[in-house]
């Protein structure tokens, strides 16, 4: 798996702003239809609906609006014995949800996600599977279904297809990659007789149910298990196949054993499914759409992919949660708010059931009943053509525009101190809001932690939050002045947190060129990654140990498994079930949590346990300052509290 | 003793056995549900003098919480004491605030605490709370309160133990103010004289933390010091040991802890309250009417709560107090603290019915010849309830024991309880007039008798059986004795659950060199929702068990995943913990439990009562 493809990125110079004459962003026809672009927001879980229906219709309206050409929704079980998560919504209760997507969604095409998660379930009844082999997650043993059972499923995918497309979807889009029990009919991981029989089957069925609808499949071509799953070799047959049966295609990879690598983080190179996906497209020879998956993120990355004939559509899902306006922004010329791809808040498979959020964008999820707060504000202005910072949504950013409307006597300018995600969140928000802002940031340039952060495997597009922030701010007009500590009260205090009053280096002291020289030994109470990213970039040229009270290092990591694995790669040492307790200069001795054995580990400490909050300032104190916490707390109340000072007016 | 009233403040509760407050996961919407109202009314139904409802919160600490503030939960509230009062049960709700002990998961704002330190689970940096945020939390227990009183509880107890804001105010270890409020009680005591100007007469109740588990952390000592500082306010003082997010199993231990075990706590609270009237309530793993009864003996207590014996017999009160039997609760965890644990709704092995309450079961009319083919725990359910319901039942069983996998599992060291759930429904068929053909195999419908009529309806609970890689034994081999291993001996983990690390520590106990190894990246996982697992790796650890990780059996050697590194075998004998294959036999009938697909107790006691109710 790659590691770190373009390193950590410190300068400006890797990367260079959409344009607005893309063909990513044009209207086109693809097989009849005409679509708004082709960038297509793919199907993911959202917890957002504990009825097991859809979530509420914002969440596609928002990406809609903002220029998605196909937006597939969240994948429906067809039988009611398959519940792969608890909100999994279920076909038969999701009729009046594709009907308000639809209707909402116009004039983007939708489609309905489909699918039966087989064996990767979590039911508490009998999981049904191609065989008895258990999900490797849960362990739990499934019962085979018999041939009269799969004829059920296969009809009860052709009768959820015809729902879908009776409540005004355009087609529907069959789940047939992770997550699914038609990837598992075709594995040798999941069954002893794996064959494409019952995926054709169902897409037969489908199209016979819905004739002229458009129909898509996600199809598993890798499951990177050689030894016994799907491979691409092993897929050009079934790709051939079902290629006159479907309008689309999006192959995608991973299997039970491989869940995080169907959508990872960025320590995977963005574009990973390129080459699989060519072959792909060369195969169907025209016969239907190719479609880009796995870590599109930038707009330059899909358009050089549909340029270069990788494929018809891109697949940018995590990127339009980052920025719901997309399509729109770069048909602006301007980039889009980068998605960081750390999956922290849109990887929502977690048995909390936590509704779907987003690190930098902190509207997403915050619709509905489920949740906590009032809507935060919509994200800004960044679909419209024009400069003028002004409100232009319905959705939850009324204010905007009201508080344009009071331009005949002028609002004061609002302080801003500290230019960390926090501080140019509230920002650009006070600035989209049509107030005159100026940030003042006491270190000598903007970002913050941003940029000591991105230093870090896998944290590198953080660099690229921070860019933008400081592109968007001066193209807002914000007055930015680095350098200088506010003398006096600020309307909002964005000023980061400060570092414990414990011994030992922190990961902050060490990114920043603390000398370290010989062994390390890293204490990692809070297993969030800090950690587990310090270790990994000084394992080249340290020796690393890492102590942890929990059975595994970063706990709190999405991707734990590849953590850990990469962690074992490095050569670091984990020391798990131990906790430090004598600290020295030269080792620190560590105690076993449950038996309280001790011994002692050699190297200079390095503590990642928790910062402390910031100077008790008076004023509106946000993100760190006020608690320290990750990016997404200091970006959500930089939202709220620009929004605040908005209504206040 | 068990069976005398006694005073709550103005109220009277008619016996010693209390419901205490619990997790169920129930909750739709954030507000209670009918699951709520017939789960409480089936314990009060069963003979409980005091049910305490789980918290009311007045934050969002976990995903099913039923937020108190919301009036939306008044007519919920209504349902379940309307429910409860019928039964003649005092009711009352716990309220609380989770303080750090929670995560801005569902509520997107920060987590509040007395100083800004992270709980050790939530891990999450929270606000110092300043006099206008403590404001708002009082208000808002007095809010809860004010909900509860509509809604016809009797009274309120105030969470201050195992996860709350209270006791991160009365504890050391995460109070470091040098306010007014470093005094914990100060706090304490404006909650209680707030919710006590929303009850008026009714019971205000309050449950202290007499044992953190932690260094530096409160004892049974503080419990009865800040008891007597609020003497005055409250009507009833409940105990806890263990903080829900650091030391868990300090709370529900499991069934190697023995019963009474956090007895010093009330028995340090009682005696500090002596004089004041004020009762007080013991609680530890008492699940049997036996145990019960020794604590108010002993004066440990004044009421004896017990959740997991009357979760598991929701009868428990009555059948106590008349001296009969109870179905008894083993201590396994597995469906109602592991599955709280995981969000699933709260269940019970022993109890299928546990957690669905609300469900209607039809009453049968018929009276049916059925054969059930198989004594395991899913053969016995299904006779047992068979039986009950007026059938005419014949259980077959191939062995020469009842029981199954879990009598065989019974034989591991702390695991002896499971053996009660074998010996509890054997009773319950025998009761109900089940006759069981040990050694027997049917044929055709028939049972064993050559004279018995061919059944009219049959449910096939055969099991499943072990289906180990070649060349290894299997690990119920090694606890029925079947199997011997000795020298160095490699125990590979592909369940995750408890089989493994029981095998491994009998073997070892016999003298073995035990190395235990998983495939996943933490051995003896399954234990840890069960709260075994800190136990469990404390004996290991005495027995010089090894752990591995990462690695699975290839070729004649051991494979370390993440690295690829191929490692010897380095075993005489491998012990293998592996997925089995569903013993079927030939013809027709209901197939339930392990033949069905192979899983554990819970799916099998659930499915074969569910096929004897099934019945027409």
């Amino acid at each position: 798996m790659p590691v770190d493809p373009d390193g950590p990125s410190r300068s400006r110079g890797d990367y260079s702003g959409p344009a607005a004459d893309y063909s990513l962003t044009a209207a086109c026809e693809v097989r009849g239809r005409r679509l708004p672009s082709r960038v297509l927001f793919g199907p993911h879980a959202t917890n957002s609906s504990p009825d097991r229906a859809l979530g509420p219709v914002e969440h596609d309206r928002a990406r809609a609006a903002g220029g998605a050409g196909v937006i597939v929704t969240e994948v429906a079980s067809v039988t009611a014995d398959d519940r792969p998560y608890e909100y999994a919504p279920l076909a038969a209760s999701c009729s009046a949800d594709w009907a308000a997507v639809a209707a909402a969604c116009a004039p983007a095409t939708v489609l309905a996600g489909l699918g039966h998660a087989g064996s990767q379930s979590s039911v508490r009844g009998v999981l049904r599977a191609p065989s008895s082999v258990p999900d490797p997650a849960t362990r739990v043993v499934p019962r085979p279904l018999s041939p009269a059972e799969i004829d059920e499923l296969v009809g009860a995918f052709a009768t959820a297809a015809r729902a879908a497309v009776d409540a005004g979807c355009a087609g529907v889009e069959i789940a047939a990659g992770q997550y699914s029990l038609l990837r598992q009919f075709r594995s040798g991981l999941t069954t002893p007789t794996p064959d494409d029989r019952v995926l054709l089957a169902v897409l037969e069925a489908v199209r016979a149910a819905v004739p002229g609808a458009w129909v898509g499949l996600r199809l598993g071509v890798d499951e990177l298990a050689p030894w016994a799953g799907i491979t691409l070799a092993s897929s050009w047959g079934t790709v051939d196949r079902v290629a006159d049966l479907v309008d689309h295609v999006v192959p995608v990879r991973g299997s039970a054993m491989s869940v995080a690598s169907t959508r990872p983080d960025a320590h995977t190179a963005p574009g990973f499914l390129a080459d699989a996906c060519r072959a792909v497209r060369d195969v169907v020879a025209g016969r239907c759409a190719v479609v880009l998956a796995g870590s599109v993120v930038d707009p330059a990355d899909a358009q050089a992919a549909l340029d270069s004939g990788v494929a018809d559509l891109v697949e940018m899902t995590r990127a339009q949660l980052a920025d719901p306006d997309l399509v729109a922004t770069v048909r602006a010329g301007r980039a889009p708010r980068p998605c960081v791809l750390t999956n922290q808040r849109c990887r929502v498979r977690d048995v909390r059931n936590p509704t779907i959020g987003c690190t930098v964008e902190p509207s997403v999820g915050e619709h509905g009943p489920r949740a906590g707060n009032a809507s935060l504000l919509a994200p800004g202005d960044s679909n419209a053509a024009s400069s003028a910072p002004r409100g232009r949504r319905s959705d939850g950013a009324d204010f905007l525009a009201s508080s344009a409307r009071s331009d005949a006597l002028p609002a004061p300018e609002v302080l801003v101190a500290g230019a960390g995600p926090a501080g140019m969140e509230a920002a650009r928000t006070l600035a989209l809001g049509g107030r005159a802002v100026r940030v003042v940031e006491r270190a000598d340039e903007p970002g913050g932690l941003l940029r000591t952060i991105a230093t870090l495997p896998g944290r590198h597009r953080f660099a690229r939050l921070a860019d933008w922030y400081v592109d968007e701010l001066a193209r807002l007009g914000v007055s930015m002045q680095v350098g200088r500590v506010v003398d006096g009260p600020a309307d909002v205090v964005a000023t980061g947190g400060r570092d414990s009053d414990r011994s030992g280096l922190t990961p902050l002291a060490v990114l920043r060129g603390a000398p370290l020289d010989g062994p390390v030994v890293i204490d990692d109470p809070l297993g969030d990654g800090t950690a587990v990213a310090l270790a990994e970039h000084l394992a080249p040229t340290h020796q690393v140990t890492l102590v942890t009270a929990d059975q595994v290092a970063g706990k709190q990591v999405p991707d734990l498994v590849g953590a850990n694995t990469r962690l074992q790669r490095a050569g670091v040492e984990r020391v798990l079930e131990h906790r430090v307790v004598e600290r020295h200069a030269d080792h620190v001795v560590v105690a076993d949590v449950v038996t309280g054995t001790r011994r002692t580990v050699p190297g200079t400490l390095v503590d990642a346990g928790p910062r402390r909050p910031g100077h008790p300032a008076s004023g509106r104190l946000i993100g760190d300052a006020l608690a320290p916490r990750t990016v997404a707390e200091a970006i959500r109340e930089g939202r709220r509290a620009a929004a605040e000072i908005l209504r206040a007016g | 003793m068990l069976g005398e009233p006694i005073r709550l403040g103005s109220r009277v509760v008619r016996n010693r056995i209390v419901f205490p407050a619990h997790l169920t996961n129930a909750a739709v919407r954030n507000c209670p549900s009918a699951e709520h109202a017939a789960y409480y009314a089936a314990r009060a139904a069963g003979g409980a003098g005091l049910v305490i409802v789980e918290e009311q919160a007045i934050d969002r600490p976990y995903e099913k919480a039923v937020l108190g503030t919301d009036p939306a939960v008044v007519p919920g509230y209504r349902a379940i004491t309307d429910a409860v009062h019928a039964h003649g049960a005092l009711v009352l709700a716990q309220v609380g605030h989770n303080g750090a002990q929670s995560s801005s998961l569902y509520s997107r704002t920060p987590v509040e605490a007395p100083s800004a330190i992270p709980d050790p689970m939530f891990r999450e940096m929270p606000v110092a709370l300043d006099d206008a945020g403590i404001a708002r939390i009082v208000a808002g227990f007095a809010t809860v309160a004010r909900h509860c009183v509509a809604g016809g509880f009797d009274g309120v107890e105030i969470q201050g133990s195992q996860a709350s804001v209270v006791r991160q105010f009365l504890s050391p270890l995460t109070n470091h103010r040098d306010d007014r409020y470093a005094d914990g009680v100060v706090f304490l005591r404006e909650v209680l004289t707030a919710v006590r100007a929303e009850l008026g007469d009714r019971v205000l109740g309050v449950r202290l933390q007499g044992d953190e588990g932690l260094d530096g952390g409160l004892t049974a000592a503080d419990a009865a010091r800040v008891a007597t500082r609020i003497a005055d306010l409250v009507d009833v003082v409940n105990t806890a040991v263990g903080v829900a997010t650091a030391t868990l199993p300090l709370i529900e231990p499991p069934m190697g802890v023995p019963a009474g075990y956090a007895e010093p706590v009330p028995s340090a609270v009682r005696a500090a309250l002596v004089g004041t009237g004020i009762p007080v309530i013991g609680v530890g793993r008492y699940t049997t009417p036996e145990q019960a009864r020794r604590a108010l003996e002993v004066g440990a207590c004044d009421l004896v709560g017990v959740v997991r014996g009357q979760i598991a017999d929701p009868s428990f009160a009555t059948r106590a107090l008349a001296g009969d039997r109870v179905r008894r609760c083993i201590g396994c965890n597995q469906e109602c603290i592991a599955a709280v644990g995981l969000n699933r709704r709260l269940g019970c092995v022993v109890n299928p019915d546990a957690g669905r309450e609300a469900v209607p079961v039809a009453v049968s009319r018929s009276r049916r010849r059925v054969l059930v083919v198989g004594g395991g725990p899913a053969g016995l359910a299904a006779a047992a309830e068979a039986a009950e319901r007026g059938h005419d039942v014949h259980l077959v069983e191939r062995s020469d024991r009842l029981g199954g996998q879990l009598a065989i599992a019974a034989a591991a060291p702390e695991r002896r309880e499971l053996a009660f759930a074998v010996a509890d429904l054997a009773h319950r068929c025998r009761d109900a007039g089940v006759r069981m053909w040990l050694r027997h195999v049917s044929s055709n419908g028939r049972c064993g008798d050559p004279f018995c009529s061919p059944a009219e309806h049959v449910i096939v609970a055969t099991g499943a059986r072990p289906d180990p890689p070649s060349g290894t034994v299997d690990v119920s081999d090694v606890l029925t004795g079947a199997a011997s291993p000795s020298g160095r001996v490699l125990v590979v983990d592909d369940l995750g659950g408890p089989a493994a690390p029981s095998v491994a520590e009998v073997l070892a106990q016999r003298g073995a060199h035990v190395r235990l190894m998983t495939s996943g990246m933490v051995a003896a996982e399954g234990l840890g929702p069960l709260l075994e697992r800190e136990r469990w790796r404390r004996r290991a650890a005495a027995l010089g068990i090894e752990l591995l990780t990462d690695r699975v059996l290839l070729g004649g050697g051991v494979l370390h995943h993440p690295t690829g590194a191929l490692e010897p075998l380095d075993a005489d004998v491998v012990v293998h913990a592996g997925p089995r294959v569903p013993d079927e036999i030939e013809g027709p009938g209901t197939r339930v439990g392990d033949v069905l697909a192979p899983r554990d107790a819970a799916a099998a006691i659930r499915e074969g009562t569910d096929a004897a109710r099934a019945i027409r």
